[in-house]
């Protein structure tokens, strides 16, 4: 009916007009050609350059492969994708336990309900640069409540951000903190569409709460989750503006994550060429990343 | 969904809601607190949890006597401005993937989705040198433009799925009653499916505003948004001024807070819709 329709209804139009589908995808097409797609391979191209907009007046140099090269022996780059790795791999997979949890936990028909859902998914909305202000501020050895309570206990007092062996670790708390309710969102929403009668059958047949969730619930959830964690990862592998708010990317290096070092790079040293060649492989590294998850995801779901 | 029957289970469920609701609830407490509290309080140990009366000079001072309130200004006219166009373009789109069949159709929509899918980032360097031989550089224009372009596939998404929702029948007699499909689209489709509108545009505004790492590259003065000048706070006064930093902070947040509060409803469906059809 669709095209048919289209065409009697525009068949007075000139040109592009005439065709109604295009007139309504056109804008969208260009404008994401414009603003994704040249980008990217302007991108590539630049990653082929070697150019510092301010040493020699800013003069750009086609060197093909070099910053490729340059990067093969760059160790101040591999640890800042290791850096990238081990918050991306200890945050999502705190946050996919939590959030599990919390949804199996808070699932069932409470007063109060309603409040401790939405107040449990606040966090999520929150603007980053201000979620790294707030733990910025708890963290202070001089004013905040965290490093009270740790010499409370005598573990302190500690300057967790400043020290490089915790800083990363304080940095994934906050995250944990802040990104803990989206996985806590989808699984909530999954669990809402298991029909009642399926645990009401399970219960009939006196299997225990544990014995319910591990062979009923948690296999009809198990795709959600999956998805949750890989959209997680996803974005946690770029954390950005945390990192910005409450180290900078130190003590020294020890929290300079591929975006900072990326965005330090470019805009602190002006080498936008190199900056780019690191972006491609960044790029490069998450693709194969996300293909070999899926593989996973893939086969995980088959087994069952 | 599992019904609690022993009380000691009931003890533990409310125990671990209880420890879940401080844990999220604390760190902002903290942060409002840290920016009513006087100077001297401030950096009274042990920590005060509580202060009375509490006191409103950093907002005074911060947002009026320092004029950060113009950044706070710059944040909604750019987050709006975004919204808009998105929703515009997105709308069109998600029109006509819902109502019609047309060829390469669904590759058409994984490789629109793809946009959303790689990090921003990548895009960081050749997007500051397009705006910087545009002009744009420190203008509204320029990150209403790309924030939109972040957000149209968002739009897509989500209003694809409410359009379709739209019965068949009541676009169909419209044409039959000879609207173009132009017609339906503004007159028919999009009131019936305001929730969706609404619910996109919520997120929309809620990315936009939060959105950091561009607005710190592509502005320096007049179009600066809050989060880049709560950030270089933190950079230049960060062990000095608590009290104003908790401050900015707290209006930081404000938006989002006053959506969770009277339109949680919109916010968490489109997210869910977003997260989940991808």
């Amino acid at each position: 009916m669709s095209t048919t329709m289209g065409k009697r209804a525009g068949s007075g139009w000139a040109g592009v007009l005439r065709n109604p589908t295009l007139m309504f995808l056109l804008p969208m097409g260009l404008y994401l050609i414009l603003w994704r797609a040249i980008p990217l391979l302007y991108t590539v191209f630049l990653s082929l350059n070697d150019w510092n907009l301010v040493r020699r007046g800013g003069a750009r140099t086609f060197i093909g492969l070099d910053n490729y090269v340059g990067l093969v022996w760059d160790a101040r780059f591999h640890d800042s994708l290791w850096i990238s790795f081990v918050f991306m791999v200890v945050a999502t997979g705190i946050q996919t336990v939590l959030g599990v949890g919390l949804a199996l936990a808070t699932d069932r028909s409470f007063r109060g309900k309603s409040f401790v859902q939405g107040a449990l998914l606040l966090p999520m909305f929150l603007t980053p640069v201000a979620v790294g202000a707030i733990w910025y501020i708890l963290f202070q050895p001089s004013i905040g409540p965290v490093n009270y309570l740790l010499s409370f206990l005598g573990l302190g007092p500690y300057n967790m951000l400043g020290s490089a062996s915790t800083a990363l670790w304080a940095i994934v708390i906050a995250d944990i903190w802040q990104w803990t309710p989206f996985i806590y969102l989808l699984v909530l929403s999954a669990l809402q569409g298991i029909p009642e009668t399926i645990i009401e059958a399970a219960q009939i047949d006196c299997a225990s709460d544990f014995v319910i969730v591990r062979k009923i619930i948690l296999p009809l959830i198990k795709g959600t989750i999956l998805v949750a964690a890989l959209l997680r990862a996803m974005e946690a592998f770029r954390v950005f503006p945390k990192i910005y708010v409450m180290t900078g990317g130190g003590p020294g290096h020890a929290t300079e994550a591929s975006g900072i070092l990326i965005y330090k790079t470019a805009f602190r040293f002006f080498e936008i060429g190199y900056a780019s060649a690191m972006t491609i492989i960044m790029l490069v590294l998450l693709v194969t990343a996300y293909g070999f998850y899926l593989k996973v995801v893939r086969r995980v779901s088959l087994e069952y | 969904m599992v019904a609690a029957k022993s009380p000691l289970k009931t003890t533990l469920i409310v125990l671990v809601i209880a420890v879940a609701l401080l844990w999220t609830l604390f760190p902002l407490y903290y942060l409002f607190l840290t920016s009513v509290k006087s100077i001297r309080i401030i950096m009274e140990r042990p920590p005060r949890l509580f202060v009375w009366p509490p006191s409103f000079e950093m907002y005074e001072r911060i947002l009026i006597k320092e004029h950060f309130y113009e950044f706070f200004v710059n944040s909604f006219i750019i987050a709006a401005g975004a919204t808009l166009l998105a929703l515009a373009i997105g709308g069109l789109a998600a029109f006509a993937f819902s109502h019609w069949k047309f060829r390469g159709k669904e590759p058409l929509f994984l490789v629109s989705m793809i946009g959303r899918m790689f990090p921003p980032i990548t895009t960081l360097v050749p997007i500051y040198l397009m705006v910087m031989y545009a002009g744009l550089l420190d203008t509204y224009l320029a990150l209403i433009l790309i924030y939109a372009s972040f957000q149209v596939p968002l739009v897509l998404l989500i209003l694809r799925d409410f359009f379709s929702q739209v019965p068949r029948e009541i676009s169909e007699c419209a044409y039959i009653d000879g609207c173009t499909p132009w017609q339906v689209f503004i007159r028919i489709i999009l009131p019936l499916a305001k929730n969706g509108i609404v619910a996109a545009g919520i997120l929309c505004f809620v990315e936009a505003w939060n959105e950091f790492i561009f607005a710190l590259v592509l502005t320096s003065f007049k179009a600066k948004t809050a989060p880049v000048v709560l950030a270089t706070y933190v950079e230049n006064e960060g062990t000095l001024q608590w009290g104003a930093l908790a401050a900015l902070g707290v209006w930081t947040v404000m938006p989002t807070l006053l959506f969770m509060l009277f339109l949680r409803k919109f916010l968490i469906r489109g997210l869910t819709v977003g997260a989940l059809k991808a």
